[in-house]
Formats: C-alpha cells, structure tokens, sequence
C-alpha cells in the first residue's frame, strides 16, 4: 500500500520513471482499490496545488522601499566616490603645490649677495625664569604624564583581556 | 519566462536603476512573505523576516551568478534568514523539525469552531492544517507547490540533497494530511 501511495506520489510530482507510469497506467486499467486510492491522492494533491499565498499588509512595498532609500543615504561617502575620483583629487593638490614651490624657486634672485639678510628670522625670546611661565610648563608635565599613565593604562588593560581571551 | 524578465531587472538594479528592484519587491513579495510566514508562524515576524530578505538580496545581487534560478537564490536567502531570526527571538522553543502541537481543552469550543462551519471553505482547512505543521515541513510544500520549485531547487534553497527533501516532501504531505483529517474530525464533533 505504501508503496502504491509513492508509485501515485512520484507519478503526480512528475518524477515517476517510464516504468512506474506503464505499471500506473496498468493498475489503474484493473484495480479497483488502486483506481480510489489514486483518486484520493489526487484530489488532495489539487487541493494543495490550489492554496493560494498570503498577501503581506499594504504599506510593505513601501516601507521596504523606504528603508532600502535610508541604508542607501547611510553608504559612506567614500564607497560612493570612485578611487579613481580621490586619486584625481590629490594629483590636483599635488601638482598645485608643486606649480607654487616651483613658482617661488624660479622668482628667488640667486645672484644676491649671502651677506644680504634676505631672510630674517630671530627666535622669539622667553623669561624662562618668571614664575608663570615655570607654572604653565609643570602644568604641562603633570598633564603629559597623566594621558600617557592613562594610555599605559588601556593598553595594558587590553593585553591583558586578550590574553585572558585567548587561554579561555 | 518569469526568470528572464527577472534577469532583466536585475540587469536594470545593477546599472543603478532602483525601479527596477521595486518591480522585482513587486513581482515576489507575496511568496516571500508566505514563505516567511511558515517559518515564523506570525504576521509582524514574517513582514521583518521578508523585508530583511529583500534588503540581503539587494546587497548580495552583484554576486548573484545566474547559475540558478532567481527565485531559488531568493528563496535561500528567505530560508537564512528566517532562520537567524527564530534564533534571535528564541519564539521558538521546539525544533524546527518539530510539529506544533495544538492542545484543545475537552468540552471547550475551539475559536475555529465558532465559525460557521458551512462557510469554510476546503482551502480554509488546507490553510489551518499547513499552520499547525513544523516550519520546515510547512516550508516545504509551500516551495513545491506554490514556488514551483523542483525538488533539486528545493535543496539548493535549504541546503540539502533532492533525496532528503523528496522523503521530507511526502512525510510533511501525509502529516499534512493527517491534520487536515483531524480538523475535520475536530469540527464535526464540535457540531455534535
């Protein structure tokens, strides 16, 4: 029996090979209790075959597409830009320094004379002793030496949770 | 057919045209959706579930390689998901090979069999029945009959052998039967 409800199977889901459909074919010519399994089978496997699919609510469509708009707005600039677009950009600043520093090289007068004071530049003068100025640098060591004491901090906090990680 | 046009659109997506994958939303969402709803069992998740599919399928269309049809790589990508989400939600709390057992109090009158019975129709009770099913069995006849995938097709989208789904493919039908069966039953003695 069951292995007449597979032979029905097979035969409706159109997989059935030559044989089984001339060995259906034949049962179905002669056997009375195979003719009205094959038509129960049958009558359920159209009924399935006539479910029809859920419909999602109406505003699906247009919340998805709302929701792909806002992810596509969220893309970095950077992936939307080519790299061929960055690259242009940089070679224009490049060779816009380079027009300027070339410009000033060719302008210099190299015929002046070394002694001439054409570029004149004295180191601005501080009163390293006044007792301000001594407060502004301790304040400045004290807080140097605080953000490195911090940074030594994480970075060894870090290390160490790693390591824990890792034999874990 | 079907799958030309879709390869057109894609075709159309890929050179930028959003449209185009508004058409392909279109053409697909009420499959999806169903497919979703078998996995998930409800309304809300099953609209998360399609809408997340859709939105994996338009990032993942550049490497969509044709070697397939549209609607199995679609159907795959369904599948995934519904999957991470039920792992997410933990709504689930039986295997997915499982099925749901519905637990009716004796003497108590189903909200089924509130309905005029005269007015179900056939499709209704085929309907229910497919409810009550495990996810996966449920996913199943859902692909073959209303996908019109083939059973190769099928385990491309799940991840199995044609063999496997074909043996799962005929218990999830005579357990879909059995509970058809049951309903039936279910509503003649609540006539009684």
């Amino acid at each position: 029996m069951k292995n007449f409800e597979q032979l029905i199977w097979n035969y409706l889901d159109g997989i059935a090979s030559v044989e089984e459909r001339k060995h259906l074919e034949q049962l179905l010519k002669s056997d009375v209790e195979f003719i009205a399994l094959f038509e129960e089978i049958k009558s359920f496997h159209l009924q399935i075959s006539a479910l029809d699919l859920d419909e999602p609510s109406m505003s699906f469509s247009r919340n998805l597409m709302e929701k792909i708009q806002l992810e596509h707005s969220l893309v970095p600039q950077k992936s939307l830009l080519g790299k061929w677009l960055i690259n242009g950009i940089a070679l224009f600043f490049l060779s816009a320094i380079l027009c300027v520093l070339g410009i000033l090289f060719f302008k210099i007068e190299w015929s002046q004379s070394s002694e001439t004071d054409w570029f004149d530049f004295t180191m601005p003068q501080f009163a390293l002793g006044s007792s301000s100025y001594s407060f502004l640098i301790n304040l400045f060591v004290f807080v140097d030496i605080i953000v490195v004491l911090y940074f030594f901090d994480v970075f060894f906090s870090k290390r160490m949770k790693s390591k824990s990680d890792h034999n874990l | 057919m079907r799958d030309d046009k879709d390869i057109d659109l894609i075709s159309q997506v890929l050179q930028g045209d959003k449209m185009a994958y508004a058409q392909i939303i279109k053409q697909h969402q009420r499959f999806v959706f169903t497919l979703a709803l078998r996995f998930s069992k409800c309304r809300e998740d099953a609209e998360e579930i399609a809408q997340d599919s859709f939105i994996k399928a338009l990032r993942a269309l550049p490497t969509f390689k044709q070697n397939s049809k549209f609607t199995t790589w679609l159907y795959s990508i369904v599948y995934t998901t519904s999957m991470t989400f039920l792992r997410k939600k933990r709504l689930d709390t039986t295997s997915i090979d499982d099925e749901t057992i519905v637990i009716q109090l004796e003497g108590q009158v189903s909200d089924h069999a509130v309905i005029d019975v005269e007015h179900k129709s056939k499709m209704q009770f085929v309907n229910l029945a497919i409810s009550q099913l495990a996810p996966l069995d449920a996913a199943i006849i859902t692909l073959f009959y209303q996908g019109e995938q083939s059973l190769e097709e099928i385990g491309q989208a799940l991840g199995m052998e044609s063999n496997t789904v074909k043996v799962k493919l005929h218990r999830a039908r005579h357990r879909l039967k059995e509970r058809i069966e049951g309903i039936l039953k279910q509503e003649v003695r609540d006539l009684l």
